[in-house]
């Protein structure tokens, strides 16, 4: 195991290298670096003096490498709307993301996984087949669209819940959460379950798929054999082997859900680090895109490693050849 | 014809493409059909501006679907916006599966490092979500339609590469791909003339569902601010745009285009999701999970009969697959019977049926098969009458079942233990302590060594030989009566195959459990069974005690098999061989079916022969044909 958790970090460490060259190359090398790093109501003098400075006349891998060390020293430049470390901003913008993230990720698990088992053990009935139409109006909706009319409908024509904002924030055990106050619960139902249903619609589809392989599987026809009952066949034998599978795409789409809070957080002006990013490429502030794409990456490489040791302890082949 | 009829099976997909169509006639037709040209800003008039639906302008227009700010008639800008999202969807996708699939078939045929470094590739791309990918690259580009439709071909056409590669893979390996290879034709002509054919129908699949969310996408960042400049406002930003009046209440300017994207991505996802279910055979298996509808046959359940039954009586059972391809007659009026303590060996090569008959006495058959007629009489009682509890309490407690492949039937994730105490439990109450007692016996009486640390072990831990020990354990674990066993050593090495079929053997003898042997080999039977029961065609043609059969066969079937057989004799020989192969099983005829592979064959084959013995001496061997093979007497 201890091997093996080494190795995994051993390749996120080469994929954050990788993708620190592709950054560097796409807006130091694509873009105009100067606009990065350089205040642009500098005069051409100082701009001059500057990026001697900062060594952009020097060769191009010279320059990787000088950013590569300022960026291992946590120094991604300053914002230049805010005026302060990109880096930092995107931390205190971090957890409001999160928050919304794991609410829309436990969600859907809750509520796709019992839809998506239904379907995949019943198939032809009517709630199978409901199920599974469902699900595909699920991913034809534009998440923002989609946001839209939560909006439309239960803030503005019901007028039960806020249309936007975080509203109050309480602090349990030392973390600043929404959760914890019924304001803050308020103003978070409506983008928690705004960034929900997409991946609702996944899990139930992911959860159905799996199902209906998994019940055509040889250990099922022994089971059916074996003369056990219908509800232990499904619950025990099936979806032990389904959770696998499913748990792991979860897991590893977490990332992607931290992705879309970035519509989510535009559309109920949730002030998480999705809402920095749009504004910050709106306005062009550099640093904090630079800053925020480094973030990411390491969050996902992060994710990606977890579900790995997630996994292998779900499933006991994977727990044995990781154990060798 | 047989493919559009499997589409409009569903008819939420054949409502989705009747949709797309209609959406994508609006599109390209936007300038006739549109009342206003929404760009010409001399034909706005701004007083006209955020009309509710269906009121009329100053100077007289009709706005259907109301207007925005900007006084333009909402029904025009959909129309507009329509065209050019599905511009940007469809010029995006086209360009991606173009180019992931050359570099997907470039990988798969190359191999080796280039293959390996463009996964890579594909892989790292992949693993970030497309609309960070999307909103990155725009960040760094600037908006504009060029650049949307860059960034779109960026973020999908991975998956056409991966998509791409694997199916050629599965085709690289085949014979033909490998001549093409011999005769140096060029790769190009490889990838596209033989490779890329083979890949069409899942890319297709996956372009249509690409082309739903790169529309998607494209909405997304344009509503987003970073996608379609506002001078070529696609439906993200007519949405964007209508979404502050959303709060005062002008919902019209933002929820008309919304409901034409939605029906857009609706119709292109609903035709995808069909096309997927088409091209994907697996999705169409079904499960042996029984549901809840009784069998529906047309005999009542008959009485008790005969005074001694035997364990297990099948009479003209006939079990049918409904495939599209037609009817397939897999066991065809079959009967056998089995008493107490008997071992019948079930013979017959794969296709023959004898599988089949061994489901069917469980009542496991998955659709498209169905049991159509005949009885199966357990202990005097039709099973095929019986509700599906009553059929559950017999399963795995008075007939078990062991199959053929053991690395397949133990469930990956339960330990041994929990598989073993659950058969027990299913059928009686037993606390766990004695459940578990019990299993622990029976993994001794079937040869396992150490089995208090067996039980404790997840499957993969065990060889394959363990395995099905373990399998035929827990077969036996309910003392059942009868034991259908499919093939159960033909996955096995040699010297392990012995050794369970010895152990089969007295464990069956010191029980008296009844056994059904299905196998296609003879030499198998030969030492095991009591009688034999040759199979061709869903229906038996030869039946007798086992030295009977083998040392004087009269079917030419039976023979044919016989020969074929190695012997310590025809060392040195080639094997002979029955010529021909079997008739496809949908084929409708009346006559033997063994008839065009038959040396004997006559005119009179074209009709059915019985089942029936040669004389009253040989009462117990039974043969279906009309030219016997009599043994020459010496």
């Amino acid at each position: 195991m201890g091997a093996f958790v080494v190795r995994r970090l051993w390749q996120g460490l080469l994929v954050i290298l990788v993708m620190s060259v592709i950054v560097f190359l796409g807006v130091y090398v694509i873009g105009n670096p100067a606009d990065i790093l350089i205040d642009p109501e500098a005069t051409q003098a100082d701009r001059l003096a500057a990026m001697h400075a900062l060594g952009l006349d020097r060769p191009v891998w010279l320059q990787y490498g000088a950013f590569l060390g300022e960026a291992l020293r946590g120094h991604l430049g300053n914002s230049f709307v805010f005026n302060e470390p990109a880096l930092q901003l995107i931390f205190s913008r971090m957890p409001a993301t999160m928050e919304l993230a794991i609410c829309a990720m436990v969600f859907s698990l809750l509520l796709g996984i019992p839809l998506g088992l239904w379907a995949g053990a019943a198939p032809h009935s009517l709630a199978g087949r409901a199920i599974q139409s469902g699900s595909i109006l699920g991913f034809s909706l534009p998440n923002f669209w989609q946001g839209m009319m939560l909006v439309m409908v239960f803030a503005v024509m019901l007028g039960w819940l806020p249309s936007g904002g975080r509203g109050e924030v309480g602090s349990v055990l030392g973390i600043h959460t929404s959760l914890a106050t019924v304001d803050g619960l308020r103003h978070l139902i409506l983008p928690a379950l705004n960034l929900a249903l997409f991946k609702l619609a996944m899990i139930t589809r992911l959860t159905a798929s799996s199902m209906r392989e998994t019940l055509t599987m040889d250990f099922i026809d022994f089971a059916v054999a074996k003369g056990l009952r219908r509800r232990r066949i499904l619950f025990v034998h099936a979806l032990k082997n389904v959770l696998v599978p499913v748990i792991t795409i979860a897991g590893l789409e977490f990332g992607s859900v931290i992705a879309f809070a970035v519509v989510t957080e535009t559309v109920f002006s949730w002030p998480g680090m999705g809402k920095l990013i749009i504004d910050s490429i709106n306005v062009l502030d550099r640093p904090v895109i630079v800053a925020y794409l480094l973030v990411i990456v390491v969050l996902f490489i992060s994710i990606n490693l977890v579900v790995d040791l997630l996994y292998s302890l779900l499933d006991p082949r994977v727990r044995l050849a990781a154990a060798r | 014809m047989s493919r559009l009829r499997q589409f409009a099976a569903s008819r939420v997909a054949v409502v989705g493409a009747i949709v797309l169509l209609a959406l994508s006639v609006a599109a390209l037709l936007a300038s006739w059909l549109a009342p206003q040209n929404p760009f010409d800003l001399a034909t706005l008039n701004l007083h006209d501006s955020r009309l509710p639906p269906g009121s009329r302008g100053v100077d007289g227009q009709w706005y259907a679907l109301g207007t925005d700010l900007l006084a333009r008639d909402v029904l025009s800008a959909i129309l507009y916006g329509l065209r050019i999202s599905v511009l940007v969807g469809l010029s995006s996708g086209v360009i991606a599966f173009a180019l992931g699939t050359a570099v997907g078939l470039f990988a798969a045929y190359k191999g080796g490092r280039i293959d390996n470094l463009l996964m890579r590739v594909v892989d790292l791309q992949l693993s970030f979500p497309a609309i960070l990918v999307a909103l990155i690259l725009l960040a760094v580009l600037g908006k504009g339609l060029d650049k949307i439709i860059l960034a779109l071909v960026v973020v999908q056409w991975a998956l056409f590469a991966r998509t791409a590669r694997a199916t050629a893979l599965s085709e690289v390996g085949k014979e033909y791909i490998e001549a093409a290879r011999t005769l140096r034709l060029g790769t190009a002509r490889v990838l596209f003339r033989h490779l890329l054919p083979n890949c069409l129908p899942p890319l297709t699949v996956i372009a249509t569902v690409q082309v739903a969310n790169a529309i998607s996408l494209e909405a997304t960042l344009s509503f987003l601010g970073i996608g379609m400049p506002v001078t070529e406002p696609s439906l993200g930003l007519l949405i964007a745009n209508g979404f502050q009046f959303l709060l005062s209440g002008d919902y019209w300017i933002s929820v008309y285009p919304g409901v034409a994207l939605v029906l857009l991505i609706g119709s292109l996802n609903l035709v995808g999701d069909q096309l997927r279910v088409m091209f994907n055979p697996r999705l169409q298996g079904a499960s042996v999970m029984p549901d809840d509808t009784p069998l529906q046959l047309t005999d009542p359940v008959p009485a008790v009969t005969a005074h001694a039954p035997p364990v297990l009586q099948v009479n003209q059972l006939s079990t049918q697959f409904f495939t599209a391809r037609g009817v397939v007659h897999s066991v065809n009026g079959l009967s056998l019977h089995v008493a107490r303590g008997e071992i019948l060996g079930l013979v017959g090569e794969s296709g023959s049926g004898k599988s089949v008959t061994g489901r069917s006495i469980m009542r496991m058959i998955a659709a498209p098969g169905r049991i159509v007629d005949g009885r199966v009489l357990f202990n005097g009682v039709d099973v095929l009458g019986l509700d599906e509890e009553a059929m559950r309490q017999l399963r795995g407690n008075r007939i078990a079942m062991v199959f053929q492949d053991p690395m397949m039937t133990l469930n990956p994730v339960l330990r041994i233990d929990h598989q073993m105490i659950e058969t027990i439990q299913a059928h009686r109450t037993c606390s766990a302590a004695k459940a578990r007692a019990r299993a622990l016996t029976m993994l001794r009486k079937v040869g396992i060594p150490a089995p208090e640390e067996r039980l404790l072990c997840y499957p993969h831990q065990l060889s394959g030989g363990m395995r099905q020990r373990v399998a035929i354990a827990i077969a036996l674990l309910n003392e059942p009566e009868l034991i259908i066993a499919d093939e159960p050593t033909t996955a096995l090495d040699v010297t392990i195959q012995s050794q369970i079929l010895a152990e089969f053997h007295s464990l069956a003898k010191a029980t008296g459990t009844a056994v059904i042997w299905v196998t296609h080999d003879l030499s198998v039977v030969a030492g095991l069974a009591d009688r034999i029961a040759v199979l061709y065609r869903g229906r038996i043609v030869e039946a007798g005690p086992t030295a009977a059969v083998l040392r004087a066969p009269l079917h030419p079937y039976t023979r044919g098999l016989l020969d074929s057989m190695p012997t310590r004799n025809s060392r040195g020989q080639p094997l002979r061989q029955i010529p021909g192969a079997a008739p496809p099983p949908t084929a409708a005829d009346n006559g033997c079916a063994f008839r065009p592979r038959c040396a004997f064959a006559s005119a009179a084959c074209a009709a059915m022969p019985e089942l029936a013995p040669l004389s009253a001496l040989t009462a117990e061997h039974a043969v279906r044909c009309f030219h016997p093979l009599v043994q020459v007497s010496s």
